[in-house]
């Protein structure tokens, strides 16, 4: 269906029971979810950290790339 | 005034949610929060105004007036120098808002994206406009929000943060509506799609603007607008199961969720804002209309500003939960005005007597009177209006404007700009014309709507126009306009035909695109003058090209009712029941034919099911009560008369059952003639009225009485006034104490302030074939001729008894003619005796013999 491209954690936000309480453990991704979108601002800025975390690793990992290469 | 605050006040709008979607989806565990707030409170139909314009309804339920006093007339306004448009905004609204009312009280109130809220309002909180949700630019690009969108101006940046980007939706988010689109890349580009991400986006935007403000500000009332229902159905409801054989396949496939999707995650948004507040908040949701999502769908969108609007349906939903709210019953008879008075009176404050809405008493536990003040716009204080116009960014403006055009709700653009200024003012005009016309302010409507129709032959101004003549009884204007109309429309649809005519799309121009409005009209003028035999034909050919038009089958159910063909309406009102099972007047008209066909049973189930939807009806209640009276349950019929004279004092019909039952029913003369001084006061007086079947005798009666003493101006031509008294009944205020006569066919006409004594004329059939045959030129009429005349002769009969027999406390006299001159003084004597005359015996006798 999905092709694997979609985390199954993501689908459980989609639409199955959703849990707002925020200490319980979420494993959140870059895509993030309507059951983000529904928490309201406190689900977009945590999404958005993770987004920008992994925007952060991408460049790191990528300038990493670039040293290594010209090494 | 002092501050009465007790609770928070939360009220959320979900702009056209609609329970026939709401309904099925809580039954499979979809929508659980809207489910648990409907079972600690009261939930609802809200009935919409016309016309069902969002800008327009929002602000009736934020003010409780309709647009003609709230002004927000449509869509779009003329910018201030008057060469463009721009979306309404806050500085034409002309009236208080709840949240002005509530300010100048103390309460502290947050406006989240209220239609229209731009510029924000100076309230004491904070104000969101609903222009905040709009994205102007590219993703990543500085997008800025427009002049006046954040008040105070000091949280801007804060609620910059929570704004979502269309382009911000991931596949993951986007998956539930549209399934297909991970692995479909077109489907991905194509434009209704993009339109979902965009509304799914501005959803998101406003929800987190909102959680922020609930759980980081103080405020004690509460006020959030989501439209994202209203667009996911505009863009998508034609796709929802089950599929209709015009939706091409892909199309639905890609589609079919995107309304499911969109109600689940409004449950989703509510169930985290319910999480938000603690139990002494009160909490209203609902919608300013529903949206058709069944066999109602209309085939084809107008191609007309606010065309779309033909997909909406007349109600909305309305819940309301909190303390003193009664806990999982559910309520009838609300409408979208009665929303700021009922606000206002939960809050402990008066209520406004020009306002148009009524508190929704039902809704509570422990109503007691509201206080009621002459106006709010008198009293004095900070109201966190504007005080100045302001002016708004003109690109944001702008972009919001093309997010209209995109959905379909105003026309493009054309290069002259002044042009489409004018033509968009004359369309507000047409908007608030409407408006008055639902709010019964026909003469100021009229007047909009032949000046509109005049200056620009718009086809919808003067069909408007020609159905407000119709309800002010103006027959001959009426008629007029459709004569206008089919010189009008002939010319357009010339005009449309060689424009379209090689368009394929299903939703564009097709045969569907006349909804063949003149027949119709033409139909309901025939109906309105008493004329069902021209009426019939005419709406019945209309009905085979519309038979999902539930206007249509209760006006054709109507006339068999005229008519007195009980069955054939019947089926009328099952048909239309079929179209919509929720229709009151549906649900009433089955009921009335099941009445006068003695199903009473049937009848009472009916009136039932009517007064489920619709509780304020006295009618109803009225009619339930002659059922049960066909029944034998009189305390039950009283109950009901009761209810009738509670919703309408001046019923006095509803009293005479009233003083019949208690009488002779239930043996408490003290109430029947409590009842009775009731009556004393309010009838104008009595009026003897004579009738019979058509070519009886009654112009030899009428002598015959004359004759006997009675005062009677005996004109013929006066007497044909009884034929026009479905016109007016103006003309009866001069016949008290006399005699008047009243053709069978129009005794369910008389009013019911007079108190008639009624001389039925009856003649057999064997007296009045001969006076009727003597008016053919032959002497003996042929057979079939014959059978007609005694089907209608019997009918004629049938219609008198039935009339008889449903008037309560009737002082009713069969008088048979042949019986009269045969039995010397005897029959006078009754008659007499009835009319409590003293009549010249002898002169009576003397007359009759001579005949």
């Amino acid at each position: 269906m999905l092709n694997g491209r979609i985390s199954p954690q993501l689908l459980i936000l989609h639409f199955i029971e959703i849990e707002f309480n925020m200490e319980k453990e979420y494993q959140i991704t870059s895509q993030g979810s309507l059951g983000l979108l529904a928490l309201g601002h406190v689900g977009i800025r945590k999404w958005r950290e993770v987004v920008e975390k992994e925007k952060l690793e991408i460049r790191n990992s990528s300038k990493e790339n670039v040293k290594k290469n010209k090494k | 005034m002092s501050k009465k605050i007790k609770n928070k006040i939360l009220v959320i709008g979900w702009d056209a949610a609609d329970w026939k979607i709401i309904m099925p989806l809580i039954e499979q565990g979809k929508m659980p929060a809207i489910e648990s707030l409907m079972k600690r409170g009261v939930h609802g139909r809200l009935q919409t105004l016309d016309p069902p314009l969002s800008p327009m309804l929002w602000t009736s339920i934020a003010t409780g007036v309709r647009a003609d006093k709230h002004g927000i007339g449509g869509f779009v306004e003329p910018t201030p120098n008057g060469e463009g448009l721009r979306p309404v905004t806050t500085t034409s609204r002309k009236v208080k808002a709840i949240w002005n009312i509530l300010n100048q009280e103390g309460w502290k109130s947050n406006v989240v994206a209220w239609w229209p809220s731009n510029p924000a309002e100076p309230i004491n909180g904070v104000m969101v406009s609903n222009l905040y949700q709009v994205a102007t630019k590219a993703l990543g690009e500085d997008w800025e929000m427009p002049n006046g969108t954040v008040h105070p101006e000091s949280l801007s940046e804060t609620m910059k943060e929570f704004r979502v980007h269309p382009h911000e939706i991931s596949l993951a988010m986007a998956h539930p509506f549209m399934p297909n689109i991970v692995d479909n890349l077109e489907l991905r580009k194509a434009n209704k799609t993009l339109s979902v991400l965009k509304t799914l986006s501005n959803a998101a935007t406003i929800h987190s603007a909102s959680t922020y403000l609930m759980a980081e500000t103080e405020w004690d009332f509460m006020a959030v607008y989501h439209d994202a229902i209203d667009h996911f159905c505009h863009i998508a409801m034609r796709y929802f199961p089950p599929r209709r054989p015009e939706i091409p396949l892909e199309d639905f496939e890609n589609y079919k969720d995107v309304v499911e999707a969109g109600y689940r995650f409004h449950d989703m948004m509510l169930d985290r804002t319910l999480s938000m507040i603690d139990e002494n908040t009160t909490v209203i949701l609902l919608s300013d209309h529903g949206f058709h999502s069944d066999h109602q769908r209309p085939l084809y969108i107008p191609q007309e500003p606010s065309g779309p609007a033909v997909e909406h349906s007349p109600y909305g939903i309305f819940v309301m939960a909190g303390p003193g709210i009664k806990q999982g019953e559910q309520i009838s008879g609300a409408s979208i005005i009665d929303i700021t008075p009922t606000i206002l009176y939960h809050a402990g404050l008066s209520v406004g007597k020009d306002m148009e809405g009524k508190v929704l008493y039902q809704c509570f536990s422990t109503p007691s009177p509201a206080h009621m003040i002459e106006s709010w716009e008198n009293v004095e204080g900070n109201s966190g209006q504007h005080d100045t116009l302001m002016r708004e960014d003109p690109w944001a403006a702008q972009e919001a404007l093309q997010q209209l055009v995109e959905l379909g709700y105003i026309e493009a653009m054309e290069d002259d700009k002044l042009l489409q200024v004018e033509k968009s003012k004359r369309e507000n005009e047409y908007y608030i014309a409407r408006n008055m016309i639902n709010g019964g302010r026909l003469k100021p409507a009229i007047e909009i709507l032949e000046r509109i129709f005049e200056e620009s032959n718009v086809l919808r101004y003067g069909q408007r126009l020609a159905f407000a003549y119709l309800s002010k009884k103006m027959y001959l204007k009426c008629q007029e306009v459709i004569e206008k109309l089919k010189v009008v429309d002939l010319e357009e649809r010339t005009k449309r035909k060689q424009e379209t005519e090689q368009s394929l799309d299903p939703f564009g121009n097709n045969e569907f695109e006349e909804p063949m409005y003149l027949e119709y009209l033409e139909g309901l003028l025939n109906l309105a003058m008493n004329r069902p035999r021209k009426a019939l034909p005419l709406l019945e050919n209309v009905q085979k090209k519309n038979p999902n038009n539930l206007q249509l089958a209760t006006s054709i159910a109507q006339i068999h009712t005229l008519r007195k063909n009980f069955k054939a309406a019947e089926n009328q009102y099952i048909t239309a029941l079929a179209i919509d099972d929720r229709s009151t007047a549906a649900h009433y008209g089955l009921g009335l034919s099941f009445l006068r066909q003695s199903k009473f049973n049937e009848a009472v189930d009916e009136f039932l099911l009517a007064l489920e939807q619709d509780f304020f009806q006295p009618n109803i209640h009225y009619h339930l009560g002659e059922a049960l009276v066909k029944l034998d349950l009189f305390e039950d019929a009283v109950s009901a008369f009761q209810v009738c004279t509670r919703l309408t004092p001046g019923m006095t019909k509803a009293h005479k059952w009233l003083v019949e039952i208690y009488q002779n029913k239930l043996n408490k003369p003290e109430l029947a003639e409590q009842n009775l001084a009731f009556l004393k006061s309010n009838i104008k007086g009595d009026i003897i009225v004579c009738t019979g079947v058509d070519n009886c005798e009654y112009e030899q009666l009428l002598q015959l009485l004359n004759i006997g003493g009675l005062k009677i101006d005996y004109d013929k031509d006066e007497f044909n006034e009884a034929s026009k008294i479905l016109f007016t009944n103006d003309w009866l205020i001069n016949n008290i104490g006399k005699v008047v006569y009243i053709p069978s066919r129009n005794l369910s006409d008389l009013p019911v302030n007079y108190d008639y004594k009624v001389i039925y004329l009856d003649q057999t059939l064997d007296e009045i074939l001969p006076v009727r045959t003597s008016k053919l030129k032959k002497s003996i009429p042929e057979k079939s001729i014959a059978v007609k005349m005694l089907k209608t002769i019997e009918k004629e009969k049938y219609i008198i008894d039935l009339w008889i027999e449903s008037q309560p406390n009737q002082q009713v006299l069969i008088l048979n003619w042949n019986e009269l001159l045969d039995s010397d003084v005897e029959q006078i004597s009754i008659l007499s005796e009835f009319l409590n005359c003293d009549f010249d015996l002898e002169k009576m006798k003397k007359y009759l013999h001579n005949l």
